[in-house]
């Protein structure tokens, strides 16, 4: 049926931005600037398991596995070498946003003066008809990036609301003075966010670049894509930032349907300036600041 | 307990404190009152490891902790309450208790701390799951008080716990804050309202620009500098 | 040898190194009356090319194309040079190396690729009378004498489209296409070309650049019911699509025009009949293949020919070997190009501008691109 296939559709759009914006908002809520980086490392972690097993024969999962953890380092070792420093001098978020943003052009040019600007593909699953699920056709792979996404949903939101780590982090970003006066270690919270969000985008990377190929500037659009998402759904908030990219895949397809195909981009530009304008803390967002008599 | 002896301290290049010596023993109440910038918080501020001190010395329990670092200080008994934003908004009053106990604390002891919080100020026990930016301003500043407790601290220093609230609510805090001193805990309080202020401490140091220039007990509310200066204002 | 003698010793040996470079003759050199290779007057071939980006495997091709051409001269009056540009098929950058080219370079003539960046080179290089071959095939690129397109243009590829269409009784057409003047510019002329016949557009969707989720847009198109849909897209989007198409279990047949033989994947194209521009000669790909080891991508063979028919067009109206021709001598010279050999076969350059070529129908059978219908 139509509508269900349209509905399956977002739904796809939407865990793949979800995805990505689940690994930018953690480590926004833990740390309160954008790591525009983060769509690097997901490129990164695509381009890592190409080399590994499309180029030197490693089997698909071993070579998934090492991928995820040298994107987990790669984010770890921007905090830990880049941001750390800038922030022990005090550097503006501002600052620490055109640094992201040097990260991000460095590796992608990296990536295309390595690998070349032609788009690669990752042939581990052979093109095939999809299968039929309720009403709708869907390939395995996008039916486990739906479930990938949703899990790892659950995952984060459990880790975020029922552990002790979990609760530092939510701290960390609250009231940032409040937690080093009552003596929370910042940097091993912050470490932990960009091991955790880098892990996220190795994910991402892996399925992404299996389901759309890999081009050396694709994480510009996919950070686009997923910090829309964010913002519509609450930065502030993990579960907030995967919802809102939900939104946006069901924004996208519907949206289309009804308008003329040129207008795809546009319709995520559109929201994301509508959110920023006039409600910047998301829809499911909060003001900030705490209610008084 | 805590001692300060011509402590010189402030921020960076400008010293804000200039030889102030003060002291608190257990089961104590000190009030410090004066008008903005005397430097009324820079003293509990440099207690607590948070400004720059150019000269003097703190020990506290026989202790040099003069420069001490924060997170160590918090392990020795001191909590600090500070200005302004003073909980954490989207986490649970239970979570924002629990942060406040020392990291790998023994279960049993964290349990017994939350009871005595809870006792203490029951209108939080009812709230326990909420976000904390749902309470009313009086149930921020038990929480905040709250949290502070949950180290079961022998010095707790509050940096202007009134601040916001109704006359009915600061009536609230003020009789919370003397129900503590029954628990042997030495508090020493920032007050804008020199009149609470005074009526409340055992004893009160006037500052202003940096020095303490009065000290005394709660006849200092008829001394006639306090009279003029600060209580024909608004409170 | 001692710490204080060692910069001198140096700079001594740099200095042998510079002079036998200097004093080395080159090339063949005629005897008698001759001009020493280095004071030629020198021919500046730019070029505005993807080099980078989704469209680099054609920057690329075009390149190896033109420094092949320089490679296969002859001994020529001039010294012919070439100077490349990044333009990533994006038209602010073609501005920007435009601007480089004739002012920092003075380059004598221009290729470019695309119409989007050609219709931006072209407002350079008429004001500042330098000759400019665009890879287009949107026809404004070539308004203005000093301005000329080498590419099947949309109406031969359209016309060769809509008479396989025929042929094969497709009437109701959908089209998926990238969102670029030429692409728009071939399916307004397939409109009108079919107007009142019994083809018609059932659908149109276009998309931007970055692509990468069609299936939305497929999933419209199959409500349409089209008898076929034509793709107007070049990799990485076109092999995106065919995989959603078949991931979606749309049978619908699909064709399109120019890009299947140059996606990396040709097994999603397998049974897929195409319109491709003029065949590169048999000569010109034994040439390509052998020396880059691999097939041309298209714009490639049109490159080569660009630059033999630019040589061409100085060797013949420049009377001096001490002094080059002006652009507009030279552009007269190439108004009258007839029947010229080239790797597109023989080349004609009429008043428009625009050199004719042909399209021909292919399919691919067993992996292989063969030609149905030339």
């Amino acid at each position: 049926m139509v509508m269900s296939q349209l509905v399956m559709n977002s739904l796809i759009a939407g865990s793949i931005y979800a995805l990505v914006a689940c690994g930018f908002s953690l480590i926004y809520t833990t740390n309160r600037f954008m790591h525009f980086a983060h769509g690097t490392t997901i490129v990164a972690a695509g381009y890592l398991l190409y080399q590994l097993f499309q180029v030197l024969g490693i089997p698909f999962f071993a070579a998934s596995f090492v991928s995820i953890c040298l994107a987990g380092m790669l984010g770890l070792s921007t905090y830990y070498y880049l941001y750390l420093p800038l922030q022990k001098r005090k550097a503006s978020n501002i600052v620490l946003l055109i640094a992201s943003i040097g990260v991000l052009i460095f590796i992608e040019n990296l990536i295309q003066l390595i690998f070349g600007a032609s788009v690669k593909s990752i042939g581990y699953i052979k093109i095939a008809r999809g299968m039929d699920l309720l009403g709708a056709v869907i390939t395995p792979l996008q039916l486990t990036i739906i479930l990938s996404s949703i899990i790892l949903l659950g995952v984060l939101s459990f880790l975020m609301y029922k552990t002790i780590l979990g609760r530092n982090m939510r701290a960390v970003a609250d009231n940032p003075e409040l937690s080093s006066i009552i003596g929370i270690d910042h940097v091993k919270v912050s470490k932990y966010s960009f091991l955790i969000g880098s892990y996220l985008a190795g994910i991402a990377g892996i399925l992404i670049g299996l389901e759309q190929n890999l081009e050396p500037t694709m994480g510009t659009s996919l950070m686009i894509k997923g910090f829309t998402g964010a913002v519509i759904g609450g930065v502030g908030s993990v579960p907030a930032a995967a919802l809102g990219s939900y939104l946006l895949g069901f924004a996208e397809n519907f949206g289309i349907w009804y308008l003329p195909s040129g207008y795809k981009d546009a319709i995520a530009f559109i929201l994301l300036f509508l959110f920023l304008l006039f409600r910047p803390s998301g829809m499911f967002g909060r003001e900030k600041g705490a209610s008084h008599d | 307990m805590l001692e300060i002896q011509n402590l010189t301290a402030g921020y960076g290049e400008l010293e804000v404190l200039q030889e102030v010596s003060l002291h608190i023993g257990p089961a104590e109440i000190v009030a410090l009152i004066g008008p903005n910038g005397a430097g009324k918080s820079t003293v509990i501020k440099s207690v607590f490891g948070l400004t720059h001190i150019a000269r003097g010395m703190i020990t506290f329990k026989e202790k040099k902790i003069t420069k001490m670092k924060t997170s160590d200080l918090v392990g020795l008994g001191i909590s600090y309450v500070p200005q302004g934003k003073i909980n954490f908004p989207s986490l649970s009053v239970l979570e924002n208790l629990e942060i406040g106990a020392p990291a790998g604390q023994d279960k049993a002891l964290l349990t017994k701390n939350l009871s005595f919080v809870f006792h203490k100020f029951p209108a939080l026990r009812e709230k326990r799951e909420k976000p904390a930016y749902t309470l009313s301003g009086g149930q921020q500043q038990m929480l905040a008080l709250g949290r502070a407790l949950m180290r079961e601290p022998a010095l707790l220093l509050l940096d202007e716990p009134s601040l916001g609230l109704s006359p009915k609510l600061q009536k609230e805090a003020f009789t919370m804050i003397n129900s503590l001193r029954a628990d042997g805990i030495a508090i020493i309080i920032v007050e804008q309202n020199a009149k609470k202020a005074i009526e409340i401490a055992d004893r009160t140091y006037l500052l202003e620009e940096g020095k303490v220039v009065l000290e005394g007990g709660r006849e200092m509310i008829t001394h006639k500098k306090i009279k003029s200066v600060y209580l024909g204002g608004r409170y | 040898m001692n710490q204080k003698h060692r910069p001198y010793i140096v700079l001594f040996m740099l200095s042998l190194l510079f002079l036998a470079g200097c004093g080395k003759p080159t090339g063949n050199q005629p005897t008698g009356n001759v001009v020493v290779e280095k004071e030629k007057p020198v021919v500046k071939i730019g070029a505005s090319l993807s080099l980078t980006g989704g469209s680099a495997f054609m920057g690329e091709g075009m390149r190896n194309a033109m420094e092949l051409a320089i490679h296969n001269l002859g001994p020529t009056k001039y010294k012919y040079e070439l100077v490349f540009e990044d333009d990533a098929m994006n038209p602010k950058m073609a501005a920007d190396a435009s601007q480089k080219l004739i002012t920092i370079d003075h380059v004598d003539a221009i290729l470019s690729l695309s119409s989007g960046t050609g219709n931006v080179v072209s407002q350079f290089t008429q004001p500042n009378k330098v000759i400019h071959f665009g890879v287009a095939s949107d026809p404004t690129v070539a308004e203005g004498e000093y301005n000329f397109i080498h590419w099947t243009p949309p109406e031969e590829e359209t016309r060769a489209l809509i008479s396989e269409l025929e042929r094969r009784n497709l009437h109701n057409v959908a089209f998926i296409s990238f969102n670029q003047q030429g692409e728009k510019a071939i399916m307004n002329d397939f409109s009108h070309r079919v107007e009142g016949t019994e083809i018609s557009v059932v659908s149109t969707k276009i998309f931007n650049n970055g692509e990468k989720d069609f299936k939305t847009y497929l999933l419209q198109i199959e409500e349409e019911r089209p008898d076929v849909i034509v793709v107007l897209a070049f990799s990485p989007e076109i092999e995106i699509i065919m995989k959603q198409i078949k991931e979606l279990d749309i049978d619908t047949p699909v064709t399109s025009i120019e890009a299947v033989e140059f996606s990396e994947q040709p097994e999603l194209f397998e049974g897929v009949w195409y319109i491709q521009a003029a065949d590169p000669t048999d000569t010109f790909l034994a040439d390509y293949v052998s020396t880059y080891g691999k097939q041309p991508a298209p714009g490639t063979a049109n490159a080569y020919d660009e630059v033999n028919m630019i040589v061409a067009g100085f060797e013949r109206a420049g009377k001096n070997p001490l002094k080059k021709p002006s652009t507009a001598e030279v552009v007269a010279e190439l108004h009258k190009i007839k029947d010229f050999p080239g790797a597109l076969g023989p080349l004609t350059v009429p008043e428009s501008g625009i050199v004719l070529s042909h399209a021909v129908v292919r399919m691919v059978k067993d992996g292989k691109f063969v030609t149905i219908k030339p």
